[in-house]
């Protein structure tokens, strides 16, 4: 049983970033419907960046860093390259994505080599294993929880309570009729871009010193963030993060209670899009999109 | 009689299947030309080897230009399937001592069957949602692959190599003084290459061909208009992964080794990058890709010599944003690729270019091309 | 106010506008009937800057506007109530209202404003806080009404504000079309099928018929022609 609660709460942990990644492919395919394959890598580039500010400063001053980097590199990819295919078919978008992830990938390999690097965790949450009973929860879990939840908070705020917030939400329901009301959609755009790369940046970071920082960390990671987006109804921020924890919380105890030798996660992740996405392609949470003839 | 032999068209093949049929030979009828600067590079041995691949390539990327490119159906998991055939190939050959041709064709329909079957739950899936369940097959193939269930055919991590064998196929032994192992090898692909080619080609221009056109360009109209999409949505899988299936067992033949990762998501996202350069939804495209494909090694090591510094600055690992960065442009540019732009050159009269061209002066044309190249850059907020 | 002159306006190789011209006094009710597809919620657009003129100017208050991005020409004072409502479904009446003062800086009189709507529109009122989504559709046109006025707009337009309401819901909207011009001196610009309610409450009249110009008149005139009474006003 205590065995049960632990793998529970390491689910949650891990299901949290997988919930973060998610969110940002929703952030982004809400707002311009277009689904971002190169999430993962965005984040792990985002990552090594950090990775280079921990050399010369603090943790936090870093972490700080490559969010605002995060920004900025989401801004501009949007702007320079997204934007030139936003009307036009829905297969260019998808396309420059799919571009992206190469390309990406190569950069961060050319620039820093095949070597994992090795990561810290978040510095509040060292120390030993948190005990409740008989149970023990390691500090570092609960850091990562704790740590996604203040994210998800505070987008959720800022979406609800912040005119640009609302602005934004409009922009992804109706771009003729923001536009009407004296919206600028480009900057919406831009803006949704850059949100969601630095949300991808910090489960980034909150990733790597589970994973090892290396230029193939994100491959199963953003398998598993589809798969929590898919399952949560693409439209639905809530439902990704729903998605993402229990992803995070099934992978751990099929992995635990696994009865065959080896791994069958990343093919578990699989079978659960393939599945959602026959049966009820918005997901649990999405809205059903009319398709116009 | 001898008249309609010697039209241009007919001279045309005809030099083309020589070269074809020759290719293997050229390094030994030429050799004298191997210091040449241009030829040189022609009369050299490895060519043959290479000129293999590039028929495998050509294979394995028309099928993926039948799905993506005409059927409009986006797969990333192409590469899965190339694996399917070439896992199956492999274990045929090695494991169950089946016969070569045999194999590959065995390879070729098992991975049909099995991509027609995988059309179905694709059926309800389009666009995006489409990318994501291939993306997830590629990402999840090689762990699957792994996995006990079937480890005892394919070995897990370790693979499946032919050192005990040694690669086939092997040169028969009537032909063995004419022909050597390279040599021989070019031939088994490019013949099967050659006639998947003309099997795409005929497949274009059938019925077959714009239900596909059809179903990409408007789902629901060509519902309208009595075509069964589901079937053909099927068959357009089933087509493709055949010729993924054909094209993996043959490019076993040239690998003395098969893993998990041979066929992972790097590669399926080059090979969409190459189709895209090359030219979708359209044969030759297909072979333009192929062609990106077989030389990309080398392209890029070309732009390593052109680019100063290019040494230093490590361009050669720098291949992947290469890929990306030209698919990003391309798509950006227009989509029809190599081929697209081939044929809107074709559509030009000589005589019409250099009227405009003498009628316009220096400035004008570098504002005017500065102009177009940057348009899809402009700001558009409408 | 607004002046349109020699308007042509194309969706790709369509040709929606060819050579339209129109004026708007300042303080009137100028209405724009004609067919489906003769060009009005093209003309409407054009001017919202959603659509750009391939020849010909529009002028707002003696400036040219006509390339403006459309968020310019809110905050210049004109802002429409598009074709088929389009109002945020997922958003609440109030943060769809809200969302009409955007290009606004002055927070109290938006809150006054809003009140004013709510006076208006009473319903609105009442259901302040549920998704648009769930509206009726009139409950729908006076919010989509509701969210132009709160960019305290002078000058209003309205595109088919009539479409697929009850006849009674039709006369309310129009009476509220009336109290908005005469007591808040907001010029309006309609566009209508329903030529008679139209023609009700308009001083001038134009007749769009595919793209062009075919009629304008003063309201009166037009209610007599014969030729608009058959084809538009059935009688």
């Amino acid at each position: 049983m205590e065995q049960f609660i632990q793998q529970v709460a390491t689910g949650l942990a891990t299901g949290s970033i997988y919930a973060l990644l998610a969110l940002a492919v929703v952030l982004i395919y809400r707002s311009t419907e277009v689904v971002n394959f190169a999430q993962g890598e965005m984040a792990m580039l985002t990552t090594f960046i950090a990775w280079t500010f921990l050399t010369s400063m603090n943790y936090w001053l870093a972490f700080f860093l490559a969010v605002l980097v995060a920004l900025f590199i989401g801004a501009l990819l949007e702007r320079v390259l997204l934007r030139p295919v936003e009307e036009g078919p829905v297969l260019n978008p998808i396309i420059v994505t799919l571009g992206l992830f190469t390309a990406l990938n190569s950069v961060v390999l050319w620039r820093y080599g095949g070597d994992p690097k090795p990561f810290p965790k978040v510095p509040f949450f060292e120390g030993g294993p948190f005990s409740v009973g008989a149970v023990a929860i390691s500090r570092a879990n609960i850091g990562v929880f704790c740590a996604a939840v203040v994210i998800m908070v505070a987008l959720y705020l800022f979406f609800t309570y912040t005119k640009v917030g609302l602005a934004m939400r409009a922009t992804a329901l109706n771009r003729g009729a923001s536009r009407l009301v004296g919206i600028r959609v480009g900057q919406m755009l831009t803006l949704g871009w850059a949100l969601s790369a630095a949300v991808g940046a910090v489960a980034g970071m909150l990733a790597a010193p589970i994973v090892a920082l290396s230029t193939n960390m994100m491959f199963g990671l953003i398998l598993f963030a589809f798969a929590a987006a898919v399952l949560g109804g693409l439209t639905s921020p809530l439902g990704a993060i729903l998605g993402g924890l229990t992803l995070g919380v099934v992978q751990n105890l099929a992995a635990t209670y696994n009865p065959t030798e080896s791994s069958v996660d990343l093919a578990i992740a699989f079978l659960i899009i393939v599945v959602v996405l026959v049966i009820r392609p918005t997901g649990l949470l999405g809205k059903r999109a009319v398709r116009r003839v | 009689m001898v008249q309609s032999l010697l039209r241009p068209r007919v001279l045309g093949l005809a030099l083309l299947g020589l070269v074809i049929l020759g290719f293997p030979y050229f390094n030994t009828m030429f050799e004298f030309m191997s210091g040449w600067p241009f030829f040189g590079w022609w009369v050299d041995p490895f060519r043959i080897f290479q000129a293999g691949r590039f028929g495998v390539w050509i294979i394995i990327l028309l099928g993926l230009n039948l799905l993506t490119g005409y059927s409009g159906q986006i797969s990333l998991g192409h590469g899965a399937f190339v694996a399917v055939g070439a896992y199956v190939a492999a274990i045929l050959m090695t494991q169950y001592d089946v016969h070569v041709i045999l194999a590959v064709v065995a390879a070729g329909l098992f991975t049909g069957a099995v991509g027609f079957l995988v059309g179905a739950p694709a059926l309800r899936l389009t666009g995006p949602y489409l990318a994501i369940a291939t993306l997830a097959v590629v990402i999840a193939l090689p762990q699957i692959l792994k996995h006990d269930l079937v480890s005892d055919w394919t070995l897990a991590s370790q693979g499946i190599n032919f050192y005990e064998q040694g690669t086939p196929p092997r040169t028969p032994e009537m032909l063995e003084d004419m022909v050597n192992k390279d040599q021989w090898l070019y031939y088994c692909t490019i013949v099967p290459a050659l006639i998947m080619t003309v099997l795409a080609w005929n497949i274009t221009r059938s019925r077959l061909g714009r239900a596909f056109i059809a179903i990409r360009d408007t789902e629901i109209g060509a519902q309208q208009m009595g075509i069964d999409v589901a079937l053909y949505k099927m068959t357009a899988f089933g087509v493709s992964s055949f010729y993924a299936g054909i094209g993996g067992a043959l490019f076993v033949f040239s690998e003395a080794v098969l893993g998990p990762a041979t066929f992972d998501i790097v590669i399926s996202l080059t090979m969409l990058a190459v189709l895209v350069l090359g030219g979708m939804a359209s044969v030759l495209g297909s072979i333009f890709a192929a062609a990106i494909m077989t030389m990309r090694i080398e392209i890029v090591d070309t732009l390593v010599k052109l680019i100063p510094f290019g040494e230093e600055l490590r361009i050669d690992a720098l291949r992947g944003a290469i890929y990306g960065g030209l698919l990003i442009v391309a798509i950006i540019m227009g989509p029809r690729g190599l081929a697209g732009g081939i044929r809107e050159l074709a559509k030009v009269k000589p005589s019409a270019i250099i009227e405009r061209v003498r009628s316009l002066r220096v400035a004008e044309v570098l504002r005017i091309g500065t102009q177009r190249l940057l348009q899809p850059f402009r700001r558009r907020d409408r | 106010m607004l002046k349109v002159s020699e308007v042509h306006a194309s969706y790709g190789p369509v040709l929606a506008l060819r050579g339209v011209s129109l004026e708007v006094p300042a303080g009137s009710i100028v209405a724009v009937l004609g067919a489906n597809g003769a060009g009005k919620s093209s003309m409407l657009r054009a001017i919202s800057g959603l659509l750009r003129p391939s020849q010909g100017t529009i002028e707002f208050e003696g400036r040219r506007i006509d390339r403006l991005a459309p968020e310019r020409i809110v905050q210049m004072g004109i802002s429409q109530a598009p074709e088929g409502r389009q109002i945020f479904t997922e958003l609440t009446v109030m943060e769809n209202l809200r969302l009409g003062a955007y290009t606004r800086n002055d927070g109290k009189e938006v809150k006054q404003d809003l009140e004013k709507v709510f006076s208006y529109f009473p319903v609105l009122g009442e259901r302040r806080k549920q998704e648009a989504g769930t509206l009726s559709g009139g409950e729908q046109q006076m919010l989509s009404i509701g969210r132009a006025l709160m960019a305290k707009p002078k000058l209003l337009l309205l595109d088919e504000p009539s479409l697929g309401l009850a006849p009674m819901l039709v006369r309310e909207i129009f009476d509220i079309i009336k109290t908005v011009n005469e007591q808040d001196g907001i010029t309006v610009l309609l566009v209508e099928q329903d030529a008679n309610m139209a023609l009700g409450v308009a001083r001038y009249g134009y007749v769009l018929e595919t793209g062009e110009v075919a009629l304008h008149e003063t309201a009166e005139n037009l209610r007599r022609d014969e030729s608009v009474r058959r084809a538009y006003l059935g009688y």
